[in-house]
Order: structure tokens, then sequence, then C-alpha cells
């Protein structure tokens, strides 16, 4: 076996294997400990600085895709009636339901409707329970139109955390119509609101909208 | 060490506290965060979000449970690091790197399931080599070390 391919076997250990082998074989040296150690007194000895909240921006060059797609519809390009149909403008979001992000927070199991009529998606936000000291929230999508909706990087946000994000599942979910997937947010501070958001995109192939979407939600310990 | 009593410790002398809570989590912590942050970041990234997650743990120890702990250090660690690979990916890209999103896996079980037995395969024979084979090869193919930063 190559060395190059050692390393690639060994890049996709999942978390259980990549533990174990942690026990024989630490990662971290003598070295390692005396530095961290006086980094983590330092650090605790600071005032806590207040973390930069990741920005949600369309990509520059899926923009600069749409306008390149904008200019060929104008130039009277006749192939474009299938074309149209995947190269469509952004859509604008349906923001009638939609809560803004410093609107209160919104009850478990309220359902939110997302996207224009022709291309919508629900999504159900409710708790799922409490185990290991971790509070999970469920977080279900469903598309009800004839469009392949895909989900990534479902996230959580509490305000005890400064309203840091926690990509809890960066994921790609399929949702042909009529069906419904599920992905489980966590929430690490019960009684906490929490705000999750989904960013989504049309189609598997059309990269035209990009956006996001968020809602507020108190979670609570189950019972 | 229990865990109740490292919550206590790190309550009542938190300069031990700290040490112990090193000492017991810093290598599974670093587990979790080395293989979620490899692909996009250095080990100075790693160790950065080391101990940053060392940080949030510590100043919210009193609001832990100790039979919990271990799962909220795992996961508070996983967090962190997907946290940290986003913004990596920001960086590089300027945009939510979409098109890095795995695929359901779903839709490859049997590559999965390859590949689980092809690691298997791997670390077993590497381990029958013994030490310092083994040692060598996980620092260097693995945990991507040079060979003077773990044999001093």
């Amino acid at each position: 076996m190559r060395k190059q391919d050692i390393r690639k076997v060994l890049r996709h250990l999942d978390e259980d294997t990549a533990v174990r082998l942690a026990k024989k074989h630490p990662g971290l040296t003598d070295a390692d400990r005396t530095r961290i150690l006086a980094r983590l007194e330092s650090g605790l000895a600071a005032p806590e600085a207040p973390e930069e909240k990741p920005a949600i921006t369309v990509s520059r060059m899926h923009y600069a895709a749409t306008v390149a797609a904008c200019l060929l519809v104008c130039c009277g390009a006749l192939a474009g009636g299938f074309a149209l149909s995947r190269m469509r403008p952004p859509e604008q979001i349906d923001t009638t339901n939609a809560v803004p992000m410093d609107s209160p927070v919104h009850a478990v199991g309220e359902t939110y409707r997302l996207g224009n009529a022709g291309t919508a998606v629900t999504m159900t936000v409710d708790s799922a329970g409490h185990a290991d000291g971790i509070c999970y929230a469920q977080i279900t999508l469903s598309a009800d139109a004839p469009s392949v909706f895909l989900a990534d990087n479902l996230m959580a946000a509490t305000e005890e955390s400064g309203g840091i994000w926690n990509a809890v599942q960066p994921c790609s979910i399929a949702i042909p119509e009529g069906s419904r997937a599920s992905r489980t947010g966590i929430a690490l501070n019960p009684g906490e609101p929490v705000t999750i958001e989904v960013q989504y995109r049309l189609d598997a192939e059309s990269w035209m909208l990009v956006t996001s979407y968020q809602t507020g939600l108190p979670y609570t310990q189950a019972e | 060490m229990t865990d109740k009593e490292l919550c206590a410790l790190i309550r009542e002398d938190p300069a031990r506290g700290h040490a112990a809570l090193y000492d017991t989590y810093a290598n599974y912590m670093y587990a979790i965060i080395f293989r979620i942050l490899r692909d996009r970041g250095s080990r100075e990234d790693a160790e950065d979000c080391l101990v940053e997650t060392l940080l949030e743990i510590i100043r919210h120890i009193g609001c832990i449970e100790p039979d919990s702990l271990r799962a909220y250090i795992g996961q508070a660690s996983r967090n962190r690091a997907l946290n940290y690979s986003a913004a990596l990916g920001r960086r590089a890209r300027g945009t939510v790197p979409l098109e890095d999103a795995p695929e359901p896996s779903e839709t490859h079980v049997e590559e999965d399931v390859e590949q689980k037995a092809l690691q298997s395969r791997l670390l077993r024979e590497i381990e029958a080599l013994g030490e310092p084979d083994s040692t060598i090869l996980i620092q260097k193919y693995y945990y991507d070390r040079k060979s003077p930063a773990w044999s001093g």
C-alpha cells in the first residue's frame, strides 16, 4: 500500500474509531500539554470576547452565473425554454410566515412555510427529547411541490452561547415531492431560545438560490 | 477520578482542576476535533479549537451535570469543530460551502462498508507491527506529524 493510500484510508475514520485510536495513539504530546494549559490559563484570565457570527452570503460565483444566464435569455436563446426553467433568476422567498431574527420566540410544533407556491417547503420544529444531558430539537422538512429540495447545514444557536451558530449536522437532504426528511439539531442550554437556520437550494443542479430561513424556538428540557 | 470529583475540583481548585480536565479529556476532545478539522484546517487550528472548547467547558462547568460531562464535552467539541470547519470553508471561498456537503449515507452504503472494512484491516496490520512502528505510522499518516514532533 502506498503512503498516499494509507493517508487516504486513515483520513476517513469515523468518530468512534478515531476516539479508540487516540487511547493508544494520542495526538497530543507533553509539549502540547504544557502549551495548551498555559493558553488555557491565559484565556481564562482574559475577558471573554464575543464570537463573530458567521455571515450567510450568496456565492459570488453563483451570482455571476445568474447574471450570465439572464444575459443569455435576453440575447434570445431559443433553447432557453428548458434552460430557463433551470436557470431562473433567484426567487423571492415568501416571507408571509417568516419569522424575523429578532421576533419573539414561537412555540414548539409550529409549522413554517418557506418559498413561493410553486416550490413550497415546510419546516416543522418540535422537541425530540433529552438524553445524556444534551437537549435535542427535531427538525423535519417536507416538500409539497414538484421540485427536489436539498437542505444543507441545519444550524442552531442559543442566546447564552452569544448566538454562536453550531452546525449541528452539515448534510444534504434530497426531499422529493411528497416525502419528508428529518434532521436533529442540538440546543446546548435547555430553556434558552434557539434559532434554527436552514440553508437550502432549489434542486440538485440549479444553484441560483441560496438563502436561509430563521425562526426562534424556546426549547425546554423534556419532562 | 470520577466526573463528579472532577467538576468539584475545577470549582474548588481551578489550577489543579483544569490540569485534571485536560489529562482526563483532552485526548478524547482532540480526537473528535482533529477528525473534523483535518481536511480544512491545520494542527494549529485543531489546537485553537481545543483551547476554546476547554474554555467553554470550564466557564459553563456550573451548569453541566457531572453525569453528563463526557456527553457534553463530546458534543461541545463536535459543535465547535464544525463551526471552525465552516468558518475555514467560508474564508477559503467567500461563502458557505454547500458544494462540500456530504451525500446522504443511504446512497453510499456499500462504499461505506468497504471503507470501514479496509480501515479496520489497515489498523490491525499497523498494530501488528508493534512498537515503535505502529506509533510512527499513526503519528505520521493520521496525525500528519513530522518525526521529531512526537519522538521528543
